[in-house]
Formats: structure tokens, C-alpha cells, sequence
């Protein structure tokens, strides 16, 4: 498993676990404080060491085909998080419309959580598409 | 089999390797400054190499690039 993989497999863990902690709070705090569950992907941050050369070691940690795979899957991310946006913009849109309340209004709490999940959205994206991208050109591993 | 513009990129590094004395993809990997597994994934026709990457392959065999990378026009 190359270091990226780790990194990825790492991020979706990480995400599974903040996942559980939502669940559990809001059946006891409600939905909207159980979002503080997301906090834990905080420990994202500590993904980078699998990306770090070992001390005294030479040996490539990431080459041109891991950078490579990097960047496709960071384009991915951000194409994922732009569909998520479109919809999260244009669903309330296109329902409130239909039912006619044309005046309705979103609350500016709303806000803040369109940042925190539009950052969650791009790294699960990105680690999803980096373990897809390794998964679809793994072959035999034999000398 | 990687494609480029719709030819086929198709390689002899297993070959070669085994041609040089057995060597391992993990030692091919560290003389061109690569990890093990972007040489399986070159072998395995799944990855199309940069050019200096490609030359860099070539020197370690001493044979020209078109002696590892051939491009097959009929796809």
C-alpha cells in the first residue's frame, strides 16, 4: 500500500468514526449540536505524516504516478463538492418554488455548515477517488 | 494496456529486467527513482511514464527508449 493509500484509507476512518458520534448525538443532543460530532475530522490534519520521507531513509515516498493520482483526485474533490453545491443550492430552491412559498427564507446557520460540509465532501471525495484510482491500476504485485 | 491517442503503449521492462541479471522491480524502482508499485503498474501496461522518467528507464538498461516503450499503432 503506497503512503497516499494509507492517507486515504486514513481520511475514510477517520470520517466513519465522526459518522458514528453524529449518529449517537443526535438521537441524544438533536441534529443540529450532534454536527459538533464533525469536529473529530480535525485529525485529518495528522494524515500528512503518512505522506513524510522516514528519517535516515532515502527511499520515494510519493513519485510522478502517486502526484499524478493526487492531483486527478483533488479535481475530483472539487467537481464533487460543485455537484453537492448545485443540488443544496437548487433542491430547497425547486421544492419551495413548487409549494409556492417563493418568500421563504434559510436560516444563516445554515451558512456556516455549507463551509464545513463543502470541506468534507472535497476530502472524502478526494480520499475516495485516490483509493479508486490506486484500486482500477493495481495489478500483480510479483518480480 | 495504456492508451495514448488511441495507440497502445506497450513496454519491454520485465524483459529487460530479467536480462539484467534478475533484477527486482523494487531495484529498478530505487535506480530510477520511483516506488515498486508505479513499476508494476509501467509493467502491467497501466501507467504511461513521463519522458524523463521513460529516459531515465532506458539508461538503467543502456538501450535506447524505443527499446522498452513501443507504440502500437493498430489498436
Amino acid at each position: 500500500m503506497t503512503p497516499l493509500q494509507k492517507m486515504a484509507w486514513f481520511n475514510v476512518i477517520v470520517f466513519a468514526v465522526a459518522l458514528v458520534c453524529y449518529s449517537v448525538l443526535a438521537v441524544l443532543l438533536g441534529p443540529y449540536p450532534a454536527c459538533s460530532a464533525f469536529a473529530l475530522c480535525a485529525a485529518w490534519g495528522f494524515g500528512d505524516r503518512f505522506l513524510r520521507r522516514r528519517r535516515g531513509g532515502d527511499t520515494v515516498v510519493l513519485d510522478e504516478r502517486d502526484l499524478l493520482i493526487q492531483r486527478t483526485a483533488i479535481r475530483m474533490g472539487f467537481g464533487a463538492f460543485w455537484g453537492c453545491f448545485v443540488l443544496a443550492c437548487m433542491i430547497p430552491w425547486a421544492i419551495l418554488t413548487r409549494l409556492g412559498s417563493q418568500a421563504a427564507t434559510i436560516r444563516a446557520e445554515i451558512l456556516p455548515l455549507f463551509v464545513v460540509g463543502g470541506m468534507l465532501v472535497v476530502w472524502m471525495a478526494r480520499s475516495i477517488a485516490i483509493l479508486v484510482l490506486y484500486g482500477r491500476s493495481r495489478a500483480n504485485e510479483h518480480d | 494496456m495504456n492508451m495514448t491517442n488511441g495507440n497502445a503503449l506497450t513496454n519491454q521492462i520485465r524483459r529487460l529486467r530479467f536480462d539484467h541479471g534478475q533484477m527486482t522491480q523494487e531495484q529498478l524502482a530505487e535506480r530510477v527513482g520511483v516506488t515498486r508499485q508505479t513499476i508494476i503498474a509501467l509493467e502491467a501496461g497501466k501507467y504511461a511514464p513521463s519522458l524523463p522518467l521513460a529516459l531515465r528507464i532506458a539508461r538503467v538498461f543502456d538501450v535506447p527508449v524505443e527499446g522498452v516503450f513501443q507504440l502500437e499503432d493498430h489498436v
